[in-house]
């Protein structure tokens, strides 16, 4: 057990090692020179390129990674181009937002999604089963932002019940939540009514049934653990679809997270703050497989077995 | 008289016996779900009118201000109203159909090409090779595709062709994941095997041998994604990172519409309805033919 999670721990380290280059790979072909950027169109073409010199721009590329990361890993992200303060302080004052709103979601998402999903495997072909998959299918296909102005006016603009812009309260959180959630419910709304289908029919679930097990009791304990792999790989993958959808959604409810960050930075050009903004999504995203991976392990006896 | 062919059997009875081909097959599985029915007429409609749109209505007519026409409801010559410049929010869409599609349809058939090229030849030889290039594509899985897009267009700036290229790039490593496992599932298939010793080319074994025998779930991949590639354009124009105004793309549309959705919600409805349900048909499209092409059914 010990040496699984240890192994997925080391293996987190590549992964994150080449996500960080090919970030880095692509920012470098940014058009515009930084100093330029910082020092305003008036600046002199020698103060600019003295502060190029200074930033280390002119250094070869590899030279430029190292002594970035090396930074990252002391907690420096450099200086915001926007700003002009360490990009760290807006990252560590938008972290939260972002993380309250995937975390949020999910919980949405697997509240809704997996009993409804139970319901409808268990009553296959009924009202509900047809009710449920029209509706899982239209909340895949709906387009998060469109859905979040609907909310907007319907329950802020019409309604008034709920603030539309900004995540100063949780209240300013109930619309960015629906929103976001919407997507990963209906997947993990078929995802469950897929698997539980195909474990209803096992042998074993029949053998339950003739040991006299009640139903409630074969739906939850034999069928629902027997489910969850499919399940926790699913709520894995949307937890990183929801990092990337915060982009859309925080842009939408005007909500101060990294994914806002992320395009008020990409407008201004602001590298530093691209560069943070992207890599702590994304390892944020790693983080979050890597947790799916352990959870395995608590779920799955084999894997425990396998690696005793 | 009829011709006698085997046995008595007329030639049109043997037609009758003769087993369907697997396009037929799937085709006729296709058409008996009624939700794939529903989406592929829909979209063929959408690029019909979209084609008809061009010849019919002149584009300046599209962009063009004529603001004593503005914020117009919904009547008889302007089906959809007019938005908040005066232009005939309907057209828009149906012209907005022409540029999502577009995008929709090169950025699928673009990643599906560069992915299945990498995946074939990762699935293919093995070896180091497969390693070196699985573990690019572990890298690129690891940023999720819509952070990835939105990093590519950062750097090559806005605009239809870059956004194209950024959302076509992103979904590379899924489409080469596919292809890697379908062509590793026949590759040692007797009838490759065949291939080879009757002194094939490699790429014949592949283009001619191997990959019209895993093309199902490819093709099911590329459709469900055309729906996901037309979501991701209008997301990322939305939040101005994609195609820019005045050019009448749906995201744009929506954008252009939420400064009024307060008193005229139907600029915001109307545009979103458009993405929606173009989205749905190509999902309806792509569960069906998942079923049609499903193993289980023969």
């Amino acid at each position: 057990m010990y040496k699984y999670i240890l192994k997925r721990l080391l293996l987190m380290i590549p992964v994150l090692i080449g996500i960080s280059f090919v970030i880095f790979l692509i920012m470098s072909f940014m058009p515009g020179n930084p100093a330029r950027l910082l020092l305003g169109e008036k600046a002199t073409p020698a103060a600019v390129e003295k502060l190029t010199e200074e930033l280390g721009l002119n250094d070869p590329f590899f030279f430029r990674y190292y002594s970035y990361m090396k930074n990252v890993l002391q907690g420096n992200f450099g200086i915001s181009y926007r700003t002009g303060m360490p990009v760290i302080y807006e990252i560590r004052a938008r972290f939260p937002t972002t993380l309250k709103l995937a975390f949020f979601s999910i919980i949405i998402a697997i509240i809704v999604g997996i009993p409804i999903g139970i319901l409808s495997a268990v009553k296959q072909y009924s009202f509900i089963d047809t009710l449920s998959t029209v509706l899982s299918m239209g909340f895949i296909s709906v387009p998060p932002f469109w859905l979040g102005l609907l909310l907007i006016i319907l329950f802020s603009l019409k309604l008034g019940w709920v603030p539309s812009y900004g995540s100063d309260s949780l209240k300013h959180f109930i619309l960015p939540a629906l929103t976001s959630s919407a997507c990963s419910f209906a997947t993990l709304l078929r995802m469950t009514r897929s698997t539980i289908l195909e474990v209803i029919r096992q042998d074993y679930i029949k053998t339950a049934y003739a040991k006299g097990a009640s139903k409630p009791r074969v739906i939850f304990i034999h069928t629902l653990r027997n489910a969850l792999i499919p399940l926790i790989t699913v709520i894995g993958i949307n937890f990183g679809n929801m990092l990337g959808g915060s982009i859309i959604t925080e842009s939408v409810f005007g909500m101060s997270g990294l994914g806002n960050l992320l395009v008020l930075s990409i407008r201004s050009k602001d590298v530093p703050s691209v560069m943070a903004s992207t890599l702590l999504l994304a390892t944020l995203f790693g983080i979050v497989n890597l947790i799916v991976d352990l959870a395995y392990a608590f779920i799955d006896p084999r894997i425990k077995f396998h690696y005793r | 008289m009829s011709k006698k062919l085997y046995d008595g059997l007329e030639s049109k009875e043997i037609n009758r016996i003769k087993k369907k081909s697997q396009v037929q097959f799937v085709l006729s599985h296709l058409f008996k779900n009624r939700l794939a029915v529903a989406g592929i007429l829909f979209l063929s409609i959408m690029i019909i009118s979209s084609i008809a749109i061009g010849f019919l209505v002149d584009y300046k007519v599209i962009v063009k201000h004529d603001l004593r026409n503005k914020l117009l409801g919904v009547s008889a010559r302007y089906w959809f109203g007019t938005d908040g410049f005066g232009r005939n929010l309907f057209y828009r869409i149906i012209y907005g159909a022409r540029i999502s599609l577009m995008i929709g349809f090169v950025s699928v058939a673009g990643s599906t090409v560069l992915g299945g090229t990498i995946g074939s030849i990762a699935g293919y030889y093995g070896g180091k090779l497969d390693i070196i290039i699985m573990r690019f594509i572990d890298i690129q899985m690891a940023i999720p595709s819509t952070l990835f897009a939105i990093c590519i267009v950062s750097v090559l700036g806005t605009g239809i062709t870059n956004l194209l290229l950024a959302i076509m790039i992103a979904d590379i490593p899924q489409f080469a994941l596919i292809f890697r496992s379908s062509v590793m599932s026949v590759k040692n298939s007797e009838f490759v095997e065949a291939a080879r010793s009757n002194g094939c080319s490699t790429y014949r074994i592949i283009f001619r041998h191997i990959l019209p025998n895993c093309m199902g779930p490819i093709i099911v991949q590329a459709t469900l994604n055309l729906g996901g590639v037309i979501l991701t354009a209008a997301s990322l124009s939305f939040i101005g990172l994609g195609v820019m105004p005045p050019t009448p793309e749906w995201g744009v549309i929506l954008t252009e519409g939420q400064e009024y959705m307060r008193d005229f919600p139907t600029l915001v409805i109307f545009p979103g309805l458009a993405i929606m349900l173009t989205v749905l048909a190509c999902n309806f499209i792509g569960d069906g033919l998942r079923d049609a092409l499903d193993p289980k059914l023969k």
